[in-house]
């Protein structure tokens, strides 16, 4: 019985692991003799076999004895079987499992080869757009260029008229100096002749000290006491100091030499009194005649000097105007080279008034049309000044 | 029908040239001449807002207005939403038509300036007193019983800014003769147009009005037997050239356009998108931003805030609608227009058809027109012209160009 067990389960297990092989597949597969074993024959061998080493031991067994044994043996191979098995599942598992990371590796690079291609692909995507950006940059860059030179043309054409407006007012300026520097040389030429006119009064003044002192010592004269009272202190020169003139003197002498004419032509002796009388007149003739003399040269002289300081001054202010005006003219220029795009505009293409032209492409028709657009607005001024602006 | 051969002035919107708003676009001429220009035609139409400058040896009609200094023409388009300005300096700008005065002493101190302009306007306009002065292509309030009013007068002062706006827009030298042309819309009033004009001699030596279409179709050298669309932002203005200056038969303006289109939207995206909060301004941008009519479209997602928080909502077949909803009365107005034509040219006026205004820029809606007036007026060519936004101020340049000098001398 126990027997039966052990070779039962030996079949059992042999069975499971068996592979199923018709004799046609083994014939294919080059097989030509199959060793045949059935389950007793099986049983047998291995119950042989435990025997014959448990006696190689020295081993002697009672049938009871070696059944539990037996049993004991197929429980092993059992386990063993088992054991086996589980190995067996673990070594396919592991191969299923080498294989999905197999896959999954290939799709990985897979993924991989997309992935550089895709990166490839914007790549040239994106140099392509870093090309077209460059060029539309580019363009856009002539465009400014093209402003920015349209711009200095405009400013220089601005700063050559600026200049030729300094350059007037420079030359202006440069007139108007001249007309002051000869103002200035004819005034000192005046200026000379007034210090040389001064010094001749001094002198004057001395030599008439000198006569005084010679009359005074003769008689004291009339004469020398109004020469004396006669005030020289005045800075303006007078005829009665100017020994050049020696007017005074003449006058006197002419007065004198007209009364002693009439006394020689009427034959009469003039008295030493009466001679003294017409001494004192001729004296005070000469007196008023020099004193108003002199006021009438020391007026002219004030307004020929007040003239002058006039034309000076207006001179100065206006000398003062143009170096303003320079000023502000070399302020606009720099106001005008600081901003360059100020109010400039864009001029048109045209220098001249255009019109439709005689060769042009339905000529005729155009000018009829031009025309008609003309008379309606024509019209529509006319409707519009009768005030109305009424509406039709 | 095989579409007619497009003479190179316009082109269809989907091949149309981007806008180029820079200062200094780079110059480039396009011949254009009525019904498909000759190859050996001179180009004489900038788009650049230039005009053909003079050849040496070619005389002006009046030579007697030689001047020093130069002469600038300018175009000026004066439009309810937008208004543009083309220079003979190659000057080119375009403000939103509004304008606003600082309300008080403190307002005014805050901002700096007694006047705004355009979006500087629109973004301050709480602590403004705000104008649209133009509606209709007219100036508000400015016709019927109202034209004396405050409002009415407030309105043509803010007009009067705006163009003035636009003048200085265009940087001009103060050293050359200045020559305007306004163009303004068919309908404009003698008080609006006399408002308009005495703004321009304010700052300009002389100055004419020209009916805007009329100032589109001679920009592009298109005066015969053309049917110019203008889909502006409050109307759309159909007027049909036959070679002479259009007249009010000639002329048809529908109460639709930019606005009409916002407002459909608003309703659509309302029903689409319940419980989220969005502005006609944010639905006017989302509309220049994907506007199309034809069928196959990427889908147009928008996000827009529900209770605060940014919300992805899915709306392409609401901006199909919406922009649609234009081309039935557009088709129905060129019909009008058509079958009161010469019915000897009533086909030559079917292939002529030029769109134009900010509205043309509708992807697809040159295509959408001439299908929809193949099926209902048995056929039509539709082209959408480059330049939608500056298309009304380049003509009114091109007319200030060709004018004689010695008409404008009679305008001083
Ligand atoms: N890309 C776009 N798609 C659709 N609509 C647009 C686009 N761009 C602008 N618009 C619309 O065009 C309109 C403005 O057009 P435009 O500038 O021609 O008007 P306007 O000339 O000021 O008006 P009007 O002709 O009525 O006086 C606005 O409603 C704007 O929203
Ligand atoms: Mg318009």
């Amino acid at each position: 019985m126990m027997r039966n067990s052990l070779a039962s389960t030996l079949l059992r297990l042999v069975r499971e692991r068996a592979q199923g092989a018709s004799l046609k597949t083994l014939r294919k597969e080059g097989v030509e003799k199959v060793t045949v074993l059935d389950a007793a024959k099986l049983q047998e061998l291995v119950e042989q076999a435990v025997q014959q080493t448990l006696l190689k031991r020295g081993i002697e067994l009672g049938d009871g004895e070696r059944d539990a044994f037996l049993a004991e043996a197929a429980e092993k191979v059992k386990d063993l079987m088992h054991e086996r098995d589980s190995y067996k599942e673990r070594t396919q598992s592991l191969t299923e499992e080498k294989h999905n990371l197999a896959e999954r590796l290939a799709q990985e690079e897979q993924t991989q080869e997309s992935l550089k291609h895709e990166i490839e692909h914007r790549d040239q995507t994106l140099q392509a757009e870093r090309q077209s950006h460059t060029e539309s940059l580019q363009k856009e860059r002539q465009v400014f260029e093209a402003k920015i030179s349209e711009v200095t043309e405009a400013l220089d054409h601005e700063r050559i008229k600026l200049a030729s407006q300094i350059d007037v007012l420079k030359r202006d300026l440069e007139s108007t100096r001249d007309e002051l520097v000869s103002q200035r040389a004819s005034q000192a030429d005046r200026q000379e002749r007034e210090i040389e006119l001064e010094q001749q009064v001094e002198l004057l003044a001395k030599s008439n000290a000198e006569n005084a002192a010679a009359t005074a010592q003769s008689a004291s004269s009339p004469l020398a006491e109004a020469t004396d009272s006669t005030p020289v202190a005045d800075e303006e020169a007078d005829y009665l100091s100017d020994p050049a003139t020696d007017l005074p003197q003449r006058l006197r002498e002419a007065i004198l030499e007209l009364i002693q004419a009439r006394a020689d032509r009427q034959d009469t002796q003039l008295s030493e009194e009466f001679l003294g009388d017409m001494n004192s007149l001729a004296d005070g003739i000469v007196n008023i005649s020099v004193g108003i003399l002199n006021d009438l040269r020391r007026h002219a002289l004030s307004q020929a000097r007040s003239a002058q300081k006039k034309r000076i001054e207006n001179l100065e202010r206006r000398l003062d105007k143009l170096k303003g005006n320079l000023v502000t003219a070399e302020g606009l220029l720099e106001a005008a080279q600081s901003q360059p795009l100020d109010d400039s505009g864009v001029p048109s293409m045209y220098r001249s008034a255009q019109g439709l032209k005689g060769d042009e492409q339905g000529y005729e028709s155009k000018k009829k049309l031009l025309e008609e657009v003309f008379n309606q607005n024509v019209l529509l001024r006319g409707l519009i000044q009768e005030g109305g602006a009424s509406d039709t | 029908m095989t579409p007619e051969t497009m003479s190179e002035s316009s082109i269809p919107e989907e091949n149309r040239t981007p806008r180029n708003n820079s200062p200094e676009p780079a110059p480039k001429t396009q011949a254009s001449g009525s019904s498909g220009g000759s190859p050996e035609q001179q180009p004489r139409f900038a788009t650049t807002g230039g005009v053909t400058p003079s050849k040496p040896g070619q005389k002006a009609d009046d030579p007697s207005t030689e001047s020093e200094s130069g002469v600038l023409y300018l175009g000026i388009d004066l439009g309810t939403s937008r208004t543009a300005i083309a220079g003979s300096n190659g000057g080119r700008s375009s403000v939103p038509s509004v304008v606003g005065y600082p309300k008080d002493v403190v307002a005014k101190k805050l901002l700096g300036r007694d006047i705004l302009f355009g979006d500087d306007a629109f973004k301050k306009r709480l602590s403004l007193d705000f104008y649209r002065p133009l509606e209709h292509g007219v100036i508000k309030y400015s016709d019927g019983d109202d034209k004396a009013s405050e409002k009415a007068e407030n309105n043509r002062r803010a007009a009067a800014d705006l163009v003035q706006e636009a003048i200085r827009m265009a940087n001009p030298r103060s050293d050359e003769l200045i020559y305007a042309v306004i163009g303004c819309p068919a309908q404009a009033s003698l008080t609006n147009q006399k408002a308009l004009i005495d703004a321009a001699k304010a700052v300009v030596d002389s100055v004419m009005i020209c009916s805007e279409p009329f100032a589109v179709a001679y920009g592009l050298n298109r005066l015969d037997d053309v049917l110019v669309i203008d889909i502006g932002a409050g109307t759309t203005d159909l007027c049909r050239m036959k070679g002479t200056l259009p007249d009010a038969e000639d002329q048809l303006t529908l109460n639709l356009g930019g606005d009409s289109i916002d407002n459909l939207l608003t309703e659509l995206i309302k029903k689409k998108c319940p419980g989220s909060q969005f502005t006609i301004n944010m639905v006017k941008e989302i509309k220049e931003r994907h506007s199309f009519v034809n069928q196959s479209q990427d889908p147009i997602k928008v996000e827009l805030p529900v209770e605060g928080k940014p919300t992805l909502f899915e709306i392409t077949d609401e901006v199909r609608e919406a922009c649609r909803s234009i081309i039935p009365p557009i088709v129905d107005a060129i019909r009008k227009l058509i079958s009161t034509f010469d019915p000897e040219f009533q086909t030559v006026l079917k292939n002529n058809v030029l769109l134009g205004g900010g509205g043309s820029q509708i992807k697809g809606l040159a295509t959408a027109l001439q299908n929809e007036m193949i099926e209902k007026l048995g056929e039509g060519t539709v082209v959408a012209v480059e330049e939608p936004v500056y298309a009304g101020a380049n003509g009114a340049l091109q007319v200030a160009h060709d004018m004689p000098p010695s008409y404008w001398e009679k305008m001083k």
